[in-house]
Formats: structure tokens, C-alpha cells, sequence
């Protein structure tokens, strides 16, 4: 009789023989398979839940992930790449402050520092731009993983990266930037290790220098990649093409354009618009050969103002303390941890830069030197067009008709893995000479695309963070190739200067670029690019400021050469220039409030129809009601105000009553039409008896007055059913717009939702839609003798959800307030209550 | 005595369990769980293991909420999309049942490895 085989009713005490044995028996074999079972989801994934051991271990596992206080202690390291010690003193605001003896330290020090705080956020946007998504998630990510691949953008990063000569100054930061990042991987405690990882049972990759060509290829992505084509052929094919080129004109009907003309108000281009015509069915059929290439906002006509950018200059003739002045805010997708990280390099005689970066990229993006300071919006050029080809098998195509011979295909196996290396799919792109062929419909489509140009922009980047005028700025930049953006740049010396900056495509016969051209010819290939002279770009006006916000950048009337045509609505523009006219004596704090103003040019110009046209035939009621609440509004969208709301609901309903023309037959939704711009909205309201007011399925003919006000009316129904009567507190403006910060991965715990939004659609610091867009970064620069800055962005310096650093800024940004950016006087350092940590890098002996 | 033994003897196990957490990570609870049977063939050593074992995560549980505050519960819960409760609990049963099986076949294959066994006597705790 053995104590094993005693099965005591207690501690320690024994019983009968028999019933030991019977007992262990069953003992055993109920707990050989709960063993079983426990190993297997301990050390084991169970898709899409990670192993369960590692995961809730409360020593190595979530429950133990480092919270970063706001101060992080000293810490130190020993890198195997840097050449000599560097100090980075993280400031009060957890910002970096890296001073290295040389760049290529600096670099690599920042690539540390960055993959220090944002490794999963570094590795997620690689793999998002790579197509390898499916190697960190599995199978799940395969349709988006084929989708970039089939855009040719992992081929596009390889070409990139092979054309820069070693000694460009952007490869060699790169590979510095790429030795810093995997020497925290190598160095990283395990608690560090960022819980998404965690979560997927994942591990870092190692980081190549390719991986920051991928990472501005998918900002490429973000802002360079639309498709008129798609747009317009879909118009064409509910209306005919007369009315289609009214609805997607090339040229906006209002013209606040980027470079001053000298008006000093919106030039009105208004025209009448011709009838809906016969549907074009040749169109139809094209428009489905390239659906599957077009973004989702194209092709259902949806759009999103607040993701859009402004930035404005002034010269010191026109500010309160005679500096030149540049304000930049990014409108981007609001994501935590943010797409932005502030650093600054210094490297004493040769750099000394602050700004963000994006994770990934080896330098400052938006920011300021000693003696200038710049910022970009993105440009809306047309910079992809797609050709219909002609291939020898449309099953299997190998080669594919060009000038009357056959050229063969360029085939590229794209094999996507799993986690585990196991390969989950294979497909073969093919390539012509001008990009990636993909089948659609029943024919073949190619693609070209500036993104597909050999180019180093980080190069250009980092030649610009060194220079010390706008001329040496804009120099550096001239090489600069997508994504497009209209730069602004600003010196201590009162220059101001905005270009359009990136590869415009010459285009042959009438220079357009909106529709599908002929791929069996090379005369419908692109014959060059613009000469950097050529571009739009305006130094020094007379006016004493420059702005952008993604309008049209040259007045057609001063200049017609076609560059794209997918402008923004002017209303931003038209804010800031209002503002920037009226203020001749402009201060910082003027600059950060423009920032966030609640005017809405927009309001101003639509909100009269709505009261003219209730006040035409008093019918009292509900018409009356809801015009004599409208009227009461501001037009301003405060956080506080009850009645913005009821302007939106009533564009909504006046935008889905006028377009039922480009309605699919089928759809009473107007999902799946395009709708023009609220432009040729404009355009449309000044045309009282326009066909286009006729509402399709009414018997009558309605005409402009008629649906203004029945959308008035059935915006103040809806409204009252979705939030109550106007004053019970449901109308308020803070209660209706929130901004959604999302996390990374879509977790919700790890995200900021419902935040207030401080704008409304279309206003300077834009929120619509599910507010999941806006004011990525907020930057105001004053250059005088010493610079002075303020910024913030929605966000933290920490991607770790569980560090005081991952929203701190949240609530300053909310409130439309901005920092002041803590900068040492030139050659100075940091003064030791700026300091709240500080990370020393020695190199390895 | 017996009963300060008992404590004693818990309190060593789940000294061991925390040990083998910090150093092996979770397969230290199945290591120590493991081995105790060759240590102690008492027919409750299981059960010990088992119980052992949800202490000791418990209790490196608690330290972290104390160090990072309640609000961890919630959001970590809430990164896997579950209830607030459930993660606490799964931290708990979890390392409960690693231990208990483990220890329970660990027994059984000490047996049929035919080890020598002592009959009926006090375990070498002294109970």
C-alpha cells in the first residue's frame, strides 16, 4: 500500500485499499486529457485567440505589461552601430531630445527611440504596405495583403530601394534608422515586449531598410491614390457624358485657388448645367472593369472632408511681432497610438531638426530647424491612370499587344505566408511596362502610378531638414516624387513660400488623366513630368500670406494645364483667407485659434437657400418651424450650439433628393451613385428651374424651392425622430459629432472614443462622418530670432495602452489648445527641469 | 501543529509555484506541479498542487492591480473582448487545473514507473 494509492478524506489520512485504486484510476483518467487540454491551449493558438500560457502568465503576461510613468527613470544602453555616445533627454512632454556627434548616430539613435515606444505600430504599417499582413494575423488579412500586392506597391519599394546609390543620404539613413530599431528588439526586456503582440502571439520581425519605403508608399496610398476615372464612367453611364462632365468637372466652380491671384474673394465659375442625357452603356461596362481598383469613397461618392489638411503662412509685414509665421495641421486618421512621433536630432555644427516623424520614416517629416519651418497638405493630383489592354489570352495572359506586337507580360509570384511560414495563397501579378495588369469584368486593366517611379524622398527630406532658407528648403525638395503635396515653407528671414511638390504626369493629346485610355499604343503613355519650375508655387505674395487645403491650386483661368481633378470644396480655404485678410497684425496665439475656428463658409453659402426658399411660399408648419430654427443658428459649429445639426440633416436630405438621377435603378439608398460635390450643388441652386430639381417617380415637376424646403421639412421630422424636440438637449453639437480615436488592431479597450469634436464638416479643424478623421497634428511656428513653436496631436508619445504616455495629449488637442514646444536657444541644452529622463547610448567595444 | 505544518507546507508550495512563474514562465507551475508527486506521494498532493497553483497566480495578480490600480482588469479584459471578470478568472482556474492534472498524472507515472513507495507513513513534511 503506497501514500499514492491512500485517498484520504483529509490531509493525511488513509482509507480502504480497494477504493484508492478505483479512485486513481478515475482520477487519472480525467485528468489526462484536462492536461491535455491545458497544454494545448496554453502553448497553442486557438484562432483567433492567442496561447492562453504566455497570455495570462501574471508575471510575463498582459497583467504585467510596464506602465511608463511620465517619467521613465535613467536608463542606458550599448549598441553595436553607433560610432559614439549619444544622449537622449526625453523632456517633460516625453519628447526626445537626441544629440549624437554624427547623422548616422542620430538616425539610428531615432530608429531606437521609436521602435523603444511604437515597435508594434512600426511593424503593423510595414506589413499593411508590404502585403505580408498575413504573417503577423494569418489568413484574415489575405484580401487586403492581395489587394496591395495587386497595386504592385512591395514590387514599387524594391525598385525604389535599388535605385538609390548607397551614398544618398536617405539609404544610408535608413540603414542607420534600421540598426536602431532592431537593437531595441534585441535589447528588449520581455515585459516590454507591446501587448497587440502579446495578443497575437506574435514577435517582432527585424526591420529593414525597405521597410521605410514601404511606409511613405502607403501614405502614397492614402493621398495620392484616386481614381476619377471610376467616378466620372459611373456618372457617365446613369447620365451620358455631357452631364457627367458637368457633375466631375476638371475645375472647381468656385475658385479660391492655392496660389493668389489677387482677388480677395471666391472667383464664381458658375454654369448651367446640362440635362441628364442617355446612359452610356459602353461606360457602365468600363466602369465595372475598374471597380475593383477604386477606393470605396470614389465609388460610392461618399465624402470626407476631414481628411483633408490646411496650412497657411504669413510674412512679418502682416504679424504682431514682425516674424514670419507658419501654422500646419494634417487631417489624417486619428489612430492610437498616432501616426505621428515628436523628436528632435541635433547634431552639434551640422542638424538641428524638431517635428514628427512617422514611425518608420529616419527623419523629420513636418517640423522646423534653426531657420525654417514647414508643413504640407496633400496636393489631390491626378497621379494614376489606368490603360485598357489588349492580351493574347484573356483566361492566362502571357503577353499583351503593344504598337502592333506582342510584349510579354513580366510575371511576379506573390506567395503570402502565414505566421508559421506556411504558405497560405499564391497569385502571379503581371506586369506591362507601365505597372501591375489586373483582370476586371471581362477585360484587362493596367496601372501607372507615380508611386511606381524610382525616387528617394527621404533623401530629399533629410536635405531639407538642413537648410537655412526657403530657397535651400525648396532645392532640397525638388527632387521629391509622390506623395504630391502642396509644401509651405517659412524662414527666419520673413520668406514665405508654398509649392506644389511631386511627379505631375505629362500626359499626351489633351493632358487628361480621367479616363481609361488606349494600352495597345504607346501614344497613350505619359511623355514625362512636369519641370520643378512649372509646378504651382507662389514665394513672397503680395497679399502677405499663403494657405492651402486641398483646392484646386492655380486658377484655370490663369493657368488650364490639367493636373488633376479632384479638388476639396474651397470652404476651408475660403475660412482661412477671410481670416488672414482681416487680421494684418496676425500673433502665435491668432495662428493656434484659426487652428480650430468654428466658421463654416459653407453654412454661409447654403443656409440662405434653406430661409429664402421657406419664405417664398409661407405654408407654415413644419417648414416654417425648421426655417425659423436654422436662422436662429450662428453658423458656427461651437460644441455648445442646437443648430448645426439641423443644417447637416437637411444637406443630407437636399443632397439625396437632388442626385436620384445617379441612383442605380435598383437603389432607393443612393449607395451606389456617385454624388458630385457640393460645388455643382452651388452651381445647381443657382439655376432655379433646372431639370436636375425634378424628383424621379413624382408625377409633378418640381423645381428648386420645391425640394429646398421639403428637405428642410423632412430634416427637422428625422431630426426630431433621432434626438428629440430642439431644446430637450438632444440637438447639441457636442452630443452629435464625436471623434473616434481607434486603436491600431480595432480594440476597443485600447481606443479613445466620443470625444467632442471641435468643427463640423468642412470647418478648419473638420469632423463628420463617424469622426474617426481629423486634425493629426497641430503645429504654429513663430521665426524670429530664436524659434518658438506649439503643438499637439491626438495621442501620446507611447503606443503602450497602458502607459501615462499613450493619451496624454488627448485632452489638450480636445480643447483645441496646443503646447509649447520645449526648445533650447540655439546651442544651448535642455535646462534640467525640461528633463524627466534621460537614455544614454554607448557604442559596443 | 499539524495545522501550522499544513500552512507552513502550502505556503512553501505556493512560494515554489511564484518562483517557478517568475523564472519558467507558465510552464513553471506545470514543472513544479509536476514534481512535487516525487516529493510527496500523499494522495492529496494534487489537490495541494492545484490549489497552490491558483494562489500563487492570484496573488501575482493582485500585485499587479495594486501596482497599476483596478482599471488593468477592465482594459486588459476588455483587449480580449471579454467580460472584466472572465481574464481574472481564467487567471485563476487556469494554473488551478495545469497544476491539479499535471500533478495527478505525474503520480501515476511515478507509480508505474514503480518507484519505491512508503506505506501509509508520514510524508517527509511530517504529517
Amino acid at each position: 500500500m503506497t501514500a499514492l494509492s491512500t485517498p484520504p478524506a483529509t490531509l493525511g489520512e488513509t482509507s480502504a485499499p480497494a477504493a484508492h485504486v478505483r479512485d486513481l484510476g478515475a482520477r487519472t483518467w480525467v485528468a489526462m486529457p484536462l492536461l491535455a487540454l491545458s497544454i494545448y491551449v496554453g502553448a497553442r493558438p486557438v484562432p483567433p485567440a492567442p496561447p492562453i500560457g504566455p497570455l495570462i502568465d501574471p508575471v510575463h503576461g498582459l497583467w504585467a505589461i510596464t506602465r511608463e510613468p511620465l517619467s521613465r527613470g535613467d536608463d542606458e544602453a550599448t549598441l553595436a552601430g553607433i560610432h559614439t555616445s549619444v544622449t537622449v533627454h526625453y523632456d517633460t512632454r516625453g519628447v526626445p531630445h537626441i544629440t549624437a556627434s554624427s547623422e548616422h548616430d542620430a538616425y539610428l539613435a531615432l530608429g531606437y527611440v521609436v521602435a523603444r515606444d511604437r515597435l508594434f505600430q512600426l511593424e503593423l504599417q510595414t506589413r499593411a504596405a508590404a502585403g505580408t499582413l498575413t504573417g503577423l494575423v494569418g489568413a484574415r488579412a489575405l484580401d487586403l495583403d492581395r489587394r496591395t500586392r495587386s497595386l504592385g506597391m512591395p514590387r514599387a519599394a524594391e525598385i525604389k530601394l535599388a535605385a538609390l546609390d548607397s551614398n544618398d543620404a536617405g539609404f544610408r539613413a535608413m540603414v542607420a534608422y534600421a540598426e536602431g530599431v532592431n537593437a531595441w528588439i534585441d535589447d528588449m526586456p520581455a515585459s516590454r515586449l507591446p501587448v497587440e503582440f502579446r495578443l497575437l502571439g506574435a514577435r517582432p520581425a527585424r526591420w529593414h531598410p525597405i521597410n521605410s519605403v514601404h511606409l511613405l508608399n502607403e501614405m502614397s496610398r492614402t493621398l495620392s491614390f484616386s481614381d476619377d476615372e471610376l467616378r466620372r464612367l459611373t456618372a457617365r453611364a446613369r447620365v451620358g457624358a455631357a452631364a457627367a462632365d458637368a457633375l466631375f468637372p476638371f475645375d472647381s466652380p468656385i475658385q479660391e485657388p492655392i496660389q493668389p491671384t489677387g482677388q480677395r474673394s471666391p472667383r464664381f465659375a458658375l454654369r448651367r448645367l446640362p440635362p441628364p442625357g442617355v446612359p452610356d452603356e459602353s461606360a457602365a461596362e468600363l466602369a465595372r472593369a475598374v471597380t475593383a481598383a477604386a477606393p470605396r469613397r470614389a465609388i460610392s461618392g461618399g465624402f470626407d472632408d476631414a481628411i483633408g489638411s490646411n496650412n497657411w503662412a504669413v510674412s512679418p509685414g502682416r504679424t504682431a511681432d514682425g516674424h514670419a509665421l507658419l501654422a500646419g495641421d494634417p487631417h489624417l486618421e486619428l489612430t492610437l497610438p498616432s501616426i505621428w512621433y515628436e523628436a528632435r536630432l541635433s547634431v552639434p555644427g551640422t542638424l538641428d531638426v524638431y517635428g514628427v516623424t512617422i514611425p518608420g520614416a529616419p527623419t523629420i517629416i513636418i517640423g522646423f530647424n534653426r531657420d525654417v519651418a514647414w508643413t504640407f497638405t496633400n496636393t489631390q493630383a491626378d497621379v494614376v491612370d489606368y490603360y485598357r489592354e489588349r492580351v493574347d489570352d484573356v483566361a492566362v495572359p502571357a503577353r499583351y499587344m503593344l504598337d502592333g506586337a506582342w510584349q510579354p507580360l513580366v510575371p511576379r509570384v506573390e506567395r503570402y505566408l502565414d505566421p508559421r511560414g506556411r504558405v497560405v495563397a499564391v497569385d502571379t501579378v503581371n506586369y506591362t511596362h507601365r505597372g501591375p495588369l489586373q483582370r476586371r469584368s471581362r477585360g484587362w486593366i493596367s496601372m501607372r502610378w507615380t508611386l511606381f517611379e524610382p525616387s528617394g524622398e527621404h533623401g530629399t527630406f533629410i536635405d531639407a531638414t538642413h537648410a537655412r532658407t526657403v530657397a535651400e528648403w525648396l532645392s532640397g525638395m525638388s527632387g521629391y516624387v509622390a506623395p504630391a503635396q502642396n509644401m509651405l515653407v517659412a524662414d527666419r528671414a520673413g520668406t514665405i513660400a508654398l509649392r506644389s511638390t511631386g511627379a505631375f504626369p505629362l500626359r499626351p493629346g489633351d493632358g487628361r488623366g480621367d479616363l481609361l485610355r488606349d494600352g495597345s499604343t504607346r501614344a497613350s503613355d505619359w511623355t514625362g513630368v512636369w519641370p520643378v519650375a512649372t509646378y504651382p508655387q507662389s514665394v513672397d505674395p503680395a497679399q502677405g500670406f499663403l494657405a492651402s487645403a486641398n483646392q484646386q491650386p492655380i486658377d484655370p483661368a490663369v493657368n488650364a494645364t490639367y493636373i488633376g481633378a479632384d479638388w476639396y470644396p474651397p470652404w476651408r480655404a475660403m475660412r482661412i483667407n477671410q481670416l488672414l485678410r482681416a487680421d494684418a497684425a496676425v500673433t502665435p496665439l491668432a495662428m493656434r485659434r484659426y487652428q480650430t475656428d468654428p466658421g463654416s463658409p459653407r453654412a454661409d453659402m447654403f443656409v440662405p437657400y434653406f430661409l429664402a426658399a421657406a419664405r417664398a411660399a409661407p405654408t407654415g408648419g413644419t417648414v416654417e418651424r425648421a426655417a425659423r430654427l436654422l436662422a436662429e443658428w450662428d453658423r458656427r459649429y461651437t460644441p455648445e450650439n442646437e443648430r448645426a445639426v439641423l443644417f447637416e440633416y437637411a444637406m443630407r436630405e437636399l443632397s439625396r433628393a437632388t442626385w436620384d438621377e445617379l441612383r442605380a435603378p435598383d437603389d432607393q439608398t443612393q449607395a451606389s451613385g456617385p454624388r458630385p460635390g457640393e460645388m455643382i450643388l452651388v452651381e445647381l441652386l443657382a439655376d432655379s428651374t433646372s431639370v436636375w430639381w425634378d424628383v424621379r417617380g413624382t408625377v409633378e415637376i418640381e423645381q428648386r424651392d420645391v425640394v429646398v424646403r421639403a428637405s428642410l421639412e423632412r430634416a427637422l421630422e428625422r431630426l426630431v425622430t433621432d434626438h428629440g424636440e430642439p431644446d430637450s438637449g438632444g440637438w447639441l453639437w457636442s452630443g452629435i459629432q464625436r471623434v473616434n480615436v481607434e486603436h491600431l488592431l480595432g480594440i476597443p479597450a485600447f481606443a479613445a472614443p466620443s470625444v467632442p469634436a471641435l468643427g463640423g464638416p468642412s470647418t478648419l479643424s473638420p469632423s463628420s462622418g463617424d469622426g474617426t478623421f481629423g486634425a493629426s497634428w497641430r503645429m504654429v511656428v513663430q521665426l524670429g530670432p530664436e524659434i518658438r513653436a506649439w503643438g499637439t496631436y491626438p495621442g501620446g508619445q507611447s503606443g503602450n495602452p497602458f502607459s501615462s504616455r499613450y493619451t496624454d495629449r488627448l485632452a489638450t488637442w480636445a480643447k483645441g489648445e496646443l503646447d509649447e514646444l520645449i526648445v533650447p536657444p540655439r546651442g544651448a541644452m535642455l535646462r534640467a527641469d525640461q528633463i524627466s529622463s534621460t537614455l544614454t547610448l554607448s557604442p559596443a567595444r | 501543529m499539524k495545522r501550522a505544518v499544513r500552512l507552513y507546507r502550502a505556503l512553501l508550495l505556493i512560494g515554489a509555484m511564484m518562483l517557478a512563474t517568475v523564472a519558467l514562465g507558465w510552464w513553471g507551475v506545470l514543472f513544479v506541479a509536476a514534481v512535487y508527486p516525487f516529493i510527496d506521494r500523499r494522495w492529496s498532493v494534487p489537490a495541494e498542487a492545484g490549489f497552490s497553483a491558483a494562489a500563487a497566480w492570484l496573488l501575482l495578480f493582485l500585485a499587479n492591480v495594486i501596482i497599476d490600480g483596478p482599471g488593468i482588469v477592465t482594459q486588459v479584459g476588455g483587449a480580449m473582448a471579454l467580460a472584466p471578470w472572465a481574464l481574472p478568472v481564467l487567471t485563476i482556474v487556469f494554473p488551478a487545473i495545469l497544476a491539479w492534472s499535471g500533478a495527478v498524472v505525474a503520480a501515476a507515472l511515478q507509480r508505474v514507473l514503480g518507484r519505491p513507495r512508503h506505506v501509509g507513513a508520514p510524508s517527509p513534511a511530517g504529517d
